[in-house]
């Protein structure tokens, strides 16, 4: 088995996430980071053993030997990297959230399509130890058919730390892109259906800036059920990262913030039920798009998922400025996986 | 200070707790209860030493030593007997849901107005020690303006103990009317606003009957801000009753069932606030009944803030059937109290 060879794009606090989850793996290897910065790229290399520093993404994309690259930077430049890698011949995972516009996922997918390599956005809350136990629960069929579900991102902003790109939504900051995006994709997820149309309600309400920090959303699906996310930026509380999945036969959450616990709920009582944690936040991230890319099949959380999220979180913000409903414009009909290749076992419409 | 005078119509269960919490005030008595049925009338007339039972309302109703009744049956006999026990000026308490119909509701309160005496609507919520305690702490300002609300009841439906006509919608029965009142009047009482617009899913899902077992509805408030409403019956689970208030400066929880506390999170804590519970749960709903009487005020969960609870409802169900946001008939326009009468201080619009 060979080895993956990646290159890191942006040396930004995420990139850390990164590099560890790649330690914990055997079949893939950083071989090149790109940052502007000379310091950030000598202390990547050196903490992690990386051969080669680039000044810029055009430089490392001429580098023959990586198979694929993170495009781990700022939101608005998310789409013209992930562009260009593809075009270079480069598997991608890109962070989240995918890109500012439709359009610019559609380009990115159709980038990825054209010159055939994988297209994988970094949708964490799919590869969490905890969720991914949830969703084998609700996959078992045991609770029975699902009746509502309503997540939550609550979070205190930390607003003093908010590097400026954070406040404006021009360049895709705020809650709702930052990490609204996070409760809108595990709520669909879990639904294990498509969505419809979304009823919004978005402001800035605990600080000043140009960007939200306030969303409440709730989210019809083409199962006939509808979810509700929540996401929250305030100037003090504790977290809020609770799941509520409510079926039939049983109902399942998770909760708490800094001590998250898993219940299934029967016979009107909680009952904690044990998860493995991997060995690093972007273990089964990186596992699953390295077993994508070996094997030839679609990545969970694939670019098309990722438009779909995109799709509704957009949606959501046209419905708080008008105040009423927006029914998506994939909404009155089903979607299908366009490039008709296999699925993995935990992608998100099984 | 004279005792209020108490009729009791319908001794089906709920008349229990009705007539415990009158006997924990000083200034309110039963003096006659109404059932068709001999044997609950003398069940009723021993527990409690009642002196009078009527085998029905008719007959109570031109009982002048009555000042003021309880309509505590069927949902779908709240508009007859509520409009009858006025226009024999008895003071009315009516059960939840006010009536079946915007239509009804307003005959109600016509005929209070146009009799001259106070009708309320049994609204639990806003009686309890924990949620009188959750609303005294928003109402200090301490924890800033606020960003959004999600309630919840989510509980097993109990099928098998379930008489007919609350699995009939036709007769006013379903989880929605049922306890989804409960959520919704929880929601907006804790906003402080008044609703515009709600988008909902309902359904039934987890049983065979003739009304809803899940809602999920978003309701947008004139605040600019939405909340969320979560009513579910399922088969089998754990119940959840609680309200989350998130605001700029701190996060607020309670429960009066299930689980019971009131908890304020700033900083990364939960802390939990002591609060007095009543001797018994509607307690202050009598209390304020019959100060709202003495003190010719409107009572705290009027008839036209049930009025407003039920649009609600309905505007729900109409976005249920349709799978799109319905706009409220008052939704554009702020209502106002329409006779003028001095509020409470627990009144909802404060």
């Amino acid at each position: 088995m060979t080895t993956l060879k990646v290159g890191i794009i942006g040396l930004g606090g995420i990139a850390r996430s990164h590099c560890d989850a790649i330690a914990t793996l055997e079949n893939v290897e950083v071989v090149a980071v790109a940052d502007l910065f000379e310091e950030k790229r000598r202390q990547y290399m050196d903490e992690y053993g990386i051969p080669r520093g680039y000044t810029s993404h055009t430089e490392l994309l001429k580098d023959d030997e990586i198979d694929a690259v993170a495009v781990v930077l700022g939101h608005h430049l998310h789409h013209r990297l992930t562009v260009d890698a593809s075009n270079a011949g480069k598997h991608v995972l890109v962070e989240k959230p995918m890109a500012l516009s439709l359009e610019q996922c559609d380009d990115m997918i159709e980038a990825a399509a054209c010159n055939n390599v994988k297209l994988m956005v970094g949708h964490t809350p799919h590869f969490s130890g905890i969720l991914l136990k949830m969703k084998e629960i609700l996959d078992s069929g045991r609770l029975g058919p699902l009746m509502t579900i309503v997540c939550y991102s609550c979070k205190n902003w930390t607003y003093a730390h908010r590097a400026p790109q954070y406040r404006s939504r021009f360049h895709g900051g705020g809650m709702w892109l930052t990490n609204g995006v996070h409760v809108v994709d595990r709520l669909t997820w879990l639904m294990a259906s498509q969505a419809v149309s979304v009823s919004a309600s978005i402001g800035t309400r605990a600080h000043y800036q140009a960007a939200d920090d306030t969303a409440t959303a709730l989210i019809r699906y083409k199962n006939g059920l509808a979810g509700a996310a929540i996401s929250i930026a305030f100037a003090d509380g504790p977290p809020i990262m609770d799941t509520q999945v409510i079926c039939a036969n049983g109902t399942v959450r998770i909760g708490g913030g800094r001590q998250p616990f898993l219940q299934v709920g029967q016979g009107d009582v909680w009952q904690d039920i044990p998860y493995d944690d991997p060995p690093a936040v972007m273990h089964h991230e990186w596992k699953s798009f390295v077993e994508s890319i070996e094997q030839d099949i679609e990545p969970p959380a694939s670019g098309e998922w990722s438009r779909h999220i995109m799709e509704i979180l957009f949606a959501a913000e046209s419905s708080a400025i008008t105040g009423q409903d927006v029914v998506l414009e994939s909404g009155l009909s089903w979607t299908h996986q366009r490039g008709g290749i296999p699925v993995t076992r935990d992608h998100g419409w099984i | 200070m004279a005792k209020l005078k108490v009729g009791i119509i319908g001794l089906g269960g709920i008349a229990r707790a009705h007539c415990s919490a009158i006997d924990t005030l000083d200034n309110v008595e039963v003096v006659a209860v109404a059932d068709l049925f001999e044997e609950k009338r003398r069940e009723y007339m021993e527990k409690y030493d009642i002196p009078k039972g009527y085998p029905s309302h008719t007959e109570l109703l031109k009982d002048d030593e009555v000042e003021a009744v309880a309509v505590v049956l069927g949902h779908q006999l709240h508009h007859r007997l509520t409009v009858d026990a006025c226009n024999a000026g008895k003071h009315v308490l009516v059960e939840k849901p006010m009536a079946l119909s915007l239509e009804q509701c307003d005959d109600m309160i016509e005929a209070a107005a146009s009799n001259n005496v106070k009708l309320m609507v049994g609204q639990t919520q806003h009686y309890y020690g924990t949620s009188l305690k959750a609303k005294e702490i928003l109402d200090s300002g301490q924890l800033g303006p606020l960003m959004t609300i999600v309630c919840y009841m989510s509980k097993n439906w109990n099928f098998a103990g379930r008489p007919p006509q609350y699995r009939s919608r036709f007769h006013g029965g379903g989880m929605w009317l049922a306890n989804g009142v409960h959520v919704v009047d929880r929601l907006t009482w804790l906003m402080a606003s008044q609703a515009v617009s709600v988008s909902a899913s309902m359904g039934t899902r987890a049983h065979y009957q003739a009304s809803d077992d899940t809602a999920t509805a978003l309701v947008r408030y004139k605040n600019g801000l939405a909340g969320v409403a979560v009513s579910v019956g399922f088969a089998d689970g754990a119940p959840n009753f609680e309200s989350q208030v998130i605001c700029a400066n701190g996060t607020l929880r309670f429960s009066q069932h299930g689980e019971k506390f009131v908890k304020v999170g700033q900083g990364d804590e939960w802390k939990d606030i002591p609060f007095d519970d009543p001797p018994v749960e509607m307690h202050h709903e009598w209390k304020s009944f019959v100060e709202a009487i003495e003190q010719d005020i409107e009572p705290p969960s009027s008839g036209e803030w049930a009025r407003h609870i039920m649009e609600i409802l309905f505007a729900a169900e109409t976005s249920a059937i349709t799978g799109r946001e319905v706009v409220l008939e008052s939704g554009h326009a702020w209502t106002h109290q329409r006779h003028g009468v001095p509020v409470t201080r627990q009144h909802g619009w404060i």
